[in-house]
């Protein structure tokens, strides 16, 4: 229940702006500020959130200040390296994105609007760890690791441990997101993201389920699968019994039918939860099938 | 604390003052009097306070007077030149793509952004552009025409 | 109507370019120098005694210059609807207790903003919570909280204002009952005897909010002779004036609204608000202009939505389809005031007597007090929440006849010339023919029954074109300009429509010049004379009447001049691109520019100023204790319009059965407003309620728990974009109106209501079983879709 009026009334609090130019000066502000500080890079979620007086932190650190840390970088070997503020614009028409991590690129593309896109970057879209947030469930999926910075040390995270509740992860108050990696496709992999809105087109996602299937050389069996979900539970999560429930067996209707059921199962969704439990399902047996169109094809 | 910082805003370098706080749509408005940017919904939901930076539509709600330093500023008051109107904004009127005028602004520069970008654009590729510009008047269907005959040299 | 130069044509609208470069300035765009921001304090709970509020800190502020109280605003109450029946209800500030979350109970106004802001949170409010009631059935029961005390008028109600000479007597809101309207025709219970098949449905339609781009907003200013000019985002300034001037007891020719543009309305900014009475207040006592402009948040949650309806039918008819009763119950779950609630619960019934010619019927309405968000009027007023309704039920006797609904509609409609049972002729009626077209056009016939995995329906309506109230009338001034242009004076207020730019035309053909050499000043109160405003569908109707007729009147003058200057007979001349002409014969023409100078020169000083005038309802009137043939909303007697438009619309979908999501509509409107004065206005109208038509059918709903509104910003409620629009499909049918001007009739409030009841139609006819609440959504649809199967 609304208690203030100032609820109503979306005023940006004060702050001092910081604009460190690498990311040791950054880290070191950080680490000078704790709680009080916040990192900065699009704005279209802290600022929403500061005008909502969710936060109000007496300090905000742009990270847009420090050069060069909105790569997208792509080598055999090496996998593909995001730079945290590559905006989501980037990502979305990326052509490498586009050819080796397609389910990417539509995650991001579904993000918000074309000005949100513009504006927002990965590392916040990541960072800001909202249950319904669309890029999660591919870097799921796609075993996604995060490199996280401070002033003493640099660690990598995988990203299905990044993530502990609602808007909340396993970033300190002293870490910087600086990069993702996801490693380079396994042959004959094949993936997608498929959601459904809470009422329109343009808006946030209700149940969205991103699907990376790697089969065998028949392309019958499923040697591996991984299902990310998000706007499901607390936090965006791997349908992991529902991935022993396919892999290894055959890609067909009947495991896909109880793949798909225990998905469903696998979610704790707070509202309109009979809906999203069910569409859990339905998504998956979308998704999982449209991946199987995918690999028939290439076998082909 | 305020500082004096320099905005570039439709080819033009402005002074202005501002505390690190102030966003670049209050700027523009109350500071600049350049009030075609609207203030309608405050969260970036609706896309009335849609500028160019760079080239790029972004949400000016959601944007602070800091972090458009450096950057080149397009904002409604710029496309019309030398007393000219840019040919989207002439289609628009033509089309009957203006009822209350309201999100005018925003739309016609996230249209400019597109044809800026891609000259040859698909009525899908309209719809995408403009797809953050919310418009309660006019049902959406005149502004895609009239983006679209632009599009196609009428 | 190839006859007309400008009538009828794709004419540009003339605001076109100020807003297409930003120049145009809104309420929300404007300042004055000296101004002060004006913020409101609201109210936590949804039902509650204001014991005691302590403004002392909030006033010792720096840069705070006031705040105000209920005790400083007063008991003095307004509303959408007062009269010596129904009293007003509502006050700028609450005075002793609140009675929904939001209500206003003080008002600041500070230098800044912000300063404003923050001296809102130092204002301390003991309140003491009382039982509240959400439900409208619940409160009506016996020993539910009541919500208001029994209400002693303290002023003459605005009727009487008006020129009504009865008593107003006080209203005592027993079992929270804010006002009745009960509508007879025929015997209802002969009817249904008669009937050989009765069904009876219930159908629930929760608010929705209007979303107009531009924020509410009012900026007000007292000069020290005691004027008040005053600059809002509204629909029409009689209204808001008459409300100003009584409340802040100000003499009416003392307050000027100015001209604004206005971003936007849908019917959500004609009521009254606290708002601009407390921007008002502020700046009597701060002797500076003080602006308010309400944030989205305060807008969805405090801001009137579109009233909520349960409405109850019972219909009988005749194995062959033919209907003979029909009993409507609508219960009108008013919010904290009662607002427009009287009006509704009439048009709920008028506005559907024009389309099907029943015999008997009944129509019982009740507006109920609750603790939630007060309820107005919004694009149709009535007209969606009873289209759905009747119009779903139109359906389902359809199917249980094993008719197809379109000829289950075109066997009950009215005829061309029917006078209904209150007096008002259809002279008029392009409803038959919009089906027609409608069903050509979108391929009903092929369609209808045939295409199993697609759904298809079709809603009709009916809408009145200006009614007898306040101001009850228009007129216009047009006055020569020395190069021959005129300029016309008109107090229509342009809020997207195009109304200006229609006025334009309408004076331009009538005086044989174009649309640009009219120059439009409207919507302001001390340069335009009295108009009955853009809100009661009479703008085109009615002053455009008004507009055409004060044309005329210049265009007499002209030709009295030029007769003389001719030497001509005035009969023998015509007017055309701005001279008068001697048709008889190629010599001699006077151009206007002439005629202005001779006027000056020969007739001793002589302007050509015309003056033209209308009354929406021209045979209603009171007069000196005489009540002459005006509606009683009450009891639905009376004259209500001189005109109704039609429409019909069909519209398509497919479900996905999987997820209940609706997807491929297309939508077809056919609507008669009579001559089309501008299509590209037309169009735009259609188009634009057909789109939001959409959001109503599929997903719009303000959401309200516990007396909280949920949705309160555009991230939860969401309005339709550019990629939830389908395939719109607009057809104009112009069956000429002999009482408006060049035959026109209303068009910017039908369509909505019959593209929901189409839309409904369409998806209950896919899914094969019917959703009996709106919105419609997937969660909805796949329940019903459950039923079935079960």
């Amino acid at each position: 229940m609304t208690t203030s009026s100032l609820d109503y009334l979306p005023r940006l609090p004060r702050f001092d702006y910081l604009e460190p130019e690498t990311i040791s000066e950054s880290c070191a502000l950080l680490a000078k500020y704790g709680g009080k500080a916040k990192v900065l890079a699009g704005g279209t979620d802290l600022l929403v959130s500061m005008k909502r007086k969710k936060q109000s932190p007496t300090y905000l650190i742009n990270l847009k200040s420090i050069p060069g840390l909105d790569y997208i970088r792509y080598s055999a070997k090496g996998g593909l390296r995001l730079g945290a503020l590559a905006r989501l614009w980037s990502i979305a028409s990326s052509p490498i994105i586009n050819d080796k991590f397609r389910l990417l690129a539509t995650a991001a593309n579904k993000i918000g609007t074309p000005q949100v896109r513009n504006m927002g970057t990965i590392g916040g879209n990541v960072c800001n760890a909202g249950p319904s947030q669309d890029s999660i469930p591919a870097l799921l999926v796609l075993d996604a690791r995060l490199k996280l910075v401070s002033q003493q040390a640099k660690r990598i995270v995988p990203v299905d441990q990044f993530f502990i509740g609602p808007f909340q992860t396993a970033l300190s108050d002293s870490e910087i997101l600086t990069e993702i990696e996801i490693p380079a496709p396994r042959p004959r992999s094949e993936g997608c993201y498929h959601w459904l809105t809470k009422k329109t087109e343009v808006d946030e996602t209700l149940v969205g389920v991103a699907v990376l299937i790697t089969p065998d050389s028949t392309g019958n069996i499923c040697e591996d699968i991984k299902i990310g979900l998000c706007s499901v539970a607390p936090t965006p999560i791997r349908a992991k019994r529902a991935e022993v429930v396919m892999r290894g067996r055959a890609i067909e209707s009947s495991a896909i039918e109880e793949a798909a059921q225990v998905a469903a199962e696998e979610t704790t969704p707070r509202s309109r939860a009979d809906y999203r439990r069910q569409m859990t399902a339905v998504l998956v047996k979308r998704a999982v099938n449209e991946v199987l169109q995918k690999i028939r094809q290439t076998v082909d | 604390m305020k500082q004096l910082i320099t905005l570039k805003i439709n080819g033009e370098s402005l002074e202005v003052a501002v505390e690190p706080s102030a966003i670049l749509l209050d700027i523009l408005r109350d500071e600049l009097g350049l009030t075609g940017a609207k203030r309608a919904c405050d969260f970036g939901d609706c896309g009335a306070c849609t500028v160019l930076m760079d080239g790029k539509p972004v949400l000016s709600c959601l944007t602070l007077a800091l972090d458009a330093r450096g950057k080149d500023i397009i904002t409604v008051e710029g496309m019309a030149e030398n007393g000219h109107l840019h040919p989207l904004q002439q289609a628009f009127i033509e089309h009957g793509a203006i009822q209350c005028g309201f999100c005018t602004p925003g739309m016609l520069l996230s249209a400019k952004a597109l044809l800026d970008h891609n000259p040859l654009p698909t009525d899908r590729d309209i719809r995408e552009a403009i797809s953050g510009n919310l418009c309660r008047c006019t049902g959406y269907k005149k502004i895609v025409e009239a983006i679209l005959d632009v599009a196609q040299g009428k | 109507m190839s006859e007309y130069s400008v009538v009828g044509k794709r004419i540009p609208r003339v605001d076109g370019s100020v807003k297409a470069t930003g120049e145009a300035k809104f309420t929300v765009d404007m300042a004055l120098p000296n101004m002060l921001y004006g913020k409101i304090l609201r109210s936590p709970y949804p039902h509650a005694k204001i014991l005691s509020i302590d403004t002392s800190s909030a006033e010792a502020l720096p840069g705070v210059k006031a705040v105000i109280t209920g005790r400083d605003t007063g008991v003095v109450r307004f509303s959408f609807i007062d009269t010596p029946r129904y009293p007003a209800d509502q006050c700028p500030l609450a005075v002793d207790k609140v009675r929904f979350i939001g209500e206003e109970v003080a008002a600041v106004a500070a230098a800044r903003e912000d300063i404003a802001e923050e001296a809102l949170n130092l204002i301390k409010v003991e309140y003491e919570e009382l039982p509240s009631v959400f439900d409208p059935e619940e409160a009506m029961k016996d020993g539910a909280p009541r919500i208001h005390d029994k209400i002693t008028p303290t002023t003459t109600t605005a009727w009487q204002d008006f020129g009504v000479i009865r008593e107003a007597r006080p209203y005592d809101a027993v079992n929270n009952i804010a006002n009745q309207t009960l509508i007879t025709v025929g015997d209802i219970e002969q009817g249904f005897r008669e009937s050989d098949y009765i069904r009876e449905d219930r159908f629930e339609i929760p608010g929705t909010a209007h979303v107009a781009l531009e924020p509410h907003a009012a900026l007000a200013s007292f000069d020290s002779s005691g004027k008040l000019d005053v600059w809002l985002s509204h629909m029409g300034y009689e209204h808001k004036r008459f409300w100003l001037a009584k409340t802040l007891n100000v003499p009416i020719s003392k307050v000027r609204v100015h001209q604004t543009y206005v971003g936007g309305a849908f019917g959500g900014k004609i009521s009254l608000f606290p708002y601009e009475f407390l921007a008002a207040f502020l700046s009597k006592k701060t002797g500076r202009p003080v602006k308010i402009t309400l944030s989205r948040s305060e807008i969805f949650t405090a801001c009137y939505t579109s009233r909520r309806f349960i409405v109850n039918i019972r219909t009988g008819v005749k194995k062959d389809g033919t209907i003979l009763a029909q009993h409507v119950k609508v219960i009108d779950d008013a919010g904290a005031y009662r607002n427009s609630s009287p009006t509704a619960l009439y048009l709920a019934h008028v506005f559907r007597h024009a389309i099907y010619n029943i015999p008997h019927v009944r129509h019982e309405g009740i507006g109920v007090y609750t603790n939630k968000l007060p309820t107005g009027p919004k694009r149709g007023h009535a007209s969606p929440q009873m289209s759905f309704a009747v119009e779903s039920q139109m359906d389902m006797i359809a199917q249980e006849l094993g008719m197809d609904p379109l000829e289950l509609r075109l066997k009950n409609l009215r005829k061309k010339g029917d006078v209904l049972p209150n007096g008002d002729i259809l002279r008029s009626y392009g409803l038959p023919e919009a089906i027609k077209q409608a069903a050509e056009s979108s391929g009903w016939k092929q369609k209808w029954g045939k295409q199993p995995d697609k759904g298809i329906g079709m809603g009709i309506g009916s809408m009145f074109c200006g009614a007898h109230n306040y101001p009850f009338g228009s007129a216009a001034i047009i006055k020569l300009n020395p190069d021959g242009r005129f300029t016309l004076f008109t107090g229509q207020t342009e809020f997207g429509g195009g109304v200006d730019t229609a006025m334009a035309q309408i004076a331009a053909e009538e005086l044989g010049l174009t649309a640009d050499d009219i120059i439009v000043v409207s919507g302001d109160s001390e340069l335009c004379p009295y108009d009955i405003g853009n809100w009661l569908s009479a703008g085109i109707f009615t002053s455009g009447k008004a507009v055409q007729r004060a044309a005329a009147d210049a265009k007499r003058q002209l030709l009295a001049f030029a007769a003389e200057a001719l030497g001509a007979e005035a009969d023998s001349l015509t007017v055309s691109q701005g001279c008068v002409h001697v048709s008889t014969g190629s010599e001699g023409k006077v151009s206007y520019a002439d005629l202005y100078k001779y006027g000056i020169q020969m007739k001793g000083g002589d302007p050509i100023i015309g003056k033209g005038f209308a009354k929406a309802v021209s045979e209603v009137a009171f007069w000196g204790g005489n009540i002459k043939g005006t509606a009683a909303l009450s009891k639905g007697s009376g004259r209500f319009t001189d005109a109704y438009g039609f429409a019909a619309a069909i519209a398509e979908v497919e479900v996905d059965k999987d997820t209940g999501k609706v997807k491929e509509i297309n939508i077809t409107v056919a609507d008669d407003c009579g001559t089309v004065i501008n299509p590209l206005n037309v169009e735009g109208q259609l188009e634009s309620q057909a789109a939001m038509a959409v959001g109503d059918a599929l997903f719009e709903e303000v959401v309200i728990e516990q007396g909280m509104a949920t949705t309160a910003t555009l991230a939860d409620y969401k309005i339709p974009g550019v990629r939830d629009i389908p395939q719109i499909n607009t057809i104009s049918v112009q069956e000429y109106e002999p009482s408006g001007p060049f035959g026109a009739k209303e068009v910017g409030e039908l369509a909505r209501g019959v593209v929901i009841a189409a839309v409904a139609n369409a998806i209950c006819d896919a899914i094969g079983t019917r959703v009996f609440s709106l919105p419609i959504t997937p969660e909805k649809i796949l329940k019903a879709i459950n039923c079935i199967e079960h």
